[in-house]
């Protein structure tokens, strides 16, 4: 499957966010932003897992109406304190701009998400390296799904 | 404060409307992104005389043609960007975007090529920064336009109102 095939598949999976509650944030390897949704239930390694899963490998911003939050680039300690405010609020509204693949999702908190893919890597066949800029997993994802391999804190 | 530095940097794209992009080059010391910009009467001869704008863009950044990414910040090794880079040299900046709250910059210019800016440090848009920690994502110089980052383009804010 080619890499721009997975995202097409990643920018359908999104619909899945719709009317799901973020209920934990933390940071995995490699700089991911990792945002549950939904119940959390101890997953195959011991950790409590959303239902759904967005893992987020590339740069980000979280807004509020008046003024950005928090972002990639700030110092971890933000990140892992600020990021929080995502949680408790729930998807109104996801979209997906192409040919970035830029993914938005609009909170019931009024706080909105916005990643922005960095890298020509993505798209490219000749230059895929298997990594994907964002991805949904997680046990509400449905079999079949192409996924890859979470990046573990 | 950082958000007035913005507000004057978004007011002077506008001067920067019909001009060609006649270079683009990528400073790997400064992370950033120069494209220059000439009235589309000069030629890319004139490339050596000051550019009449250009627009520097630090972080992360990323260039478009319709269904395709061309170039992106994280690419820093990719041996395709340069000339993949070199396509919007003379091209014409048809239309600037600026998106609030997180001053997303996006540049249209002919093809279409879209060359777009995504600040993503929240210390940009701080109450009260730092003297030191004091910059933005992207910003325009050029032939009359003050270094003060914070100085607007008032004849843009006469047109607004």
């Amino acid at each position: 499957m080619t890499t721009r095939a997975e995202l097409e598949i990643q920018a359908g999976l999104t619909t899945l966010l719709n009317g799901r509650t973020c209920t934990q944030v933390s940071l995995g390897g490699d700089d991911a932003l990792i945002l549950d949704f939904d119940e959390l239930q101890p997953n195959l390694e011991g950790q409590l897992a959303g239902a759904i899963v967005l893992v987020i490998e590339c740069p980000w911003r979280i807004d509020t109406p008046d003024l950005p939050a928090v972002g990639w680039e700030d110092d971890e300690e933000d990140v892992a304190q600020l990021s929080t405010a995502l949680i408790g609020g729930a998807v109104e509204e996801t979209d997906v701009r192409r040919p970035g693949f830029d993914l938005t999702l609009n909170f019931s908190n009024e706080y909105r998400l916005r990643i922005f893919p960095d890298c020509r890597a993505y798209y490219s066949d000749e230059m895929a390296g298997g990594a994907l800029p964002w991805q949904i997993i997680g046990r509400d994802v449905p079999e079949g799904s192409h996924v890859l391999e979470l990046p573990l804190g | 404060m950082t958000i007035y530095a913005f507000e004057a940097q978004e007011s002077w794209l506008p001067t920067a409307i019909g001009m060609s992009c006649t270079s683009v080059e990528f400073d790997y010391d400064a992370n950033t992104l120069v494209l220059s910009f000439y009235r589309a009467e000069f030629g890319r001869e004139t490339r050596a005389v000051e550019p009449e704008r250009m627009i520097s863009l630090s972080g992360v950044w990323r260039v478009e043609r319709e269904d395709e990414v061309l170039a992106a910040s994280g690419d820093v090794e990719d041996p395709d960007r340069e000339s993949h880079l070199d396509r919007l040299v003379g091209r014409e900046l048809v239309r600037v975007d600026v998106s609030h709250p997180g001053y997303d910059l996006a540049l249209h210019l002919t093809g279409p090529y879209i060359v777009r800016c995504f600040p993503c440090d929240s210390l940009q848009f701080g109450e009260d920064p730092p003297e030191d920690e004091m910059f933005v994502s992207w910003w325009v110089d050029g032939i009359g336009v003050p270094s003060d980052w914070e100085e607007p383009n008032e004849a843009f804010f006469a047109e607004e109102g």
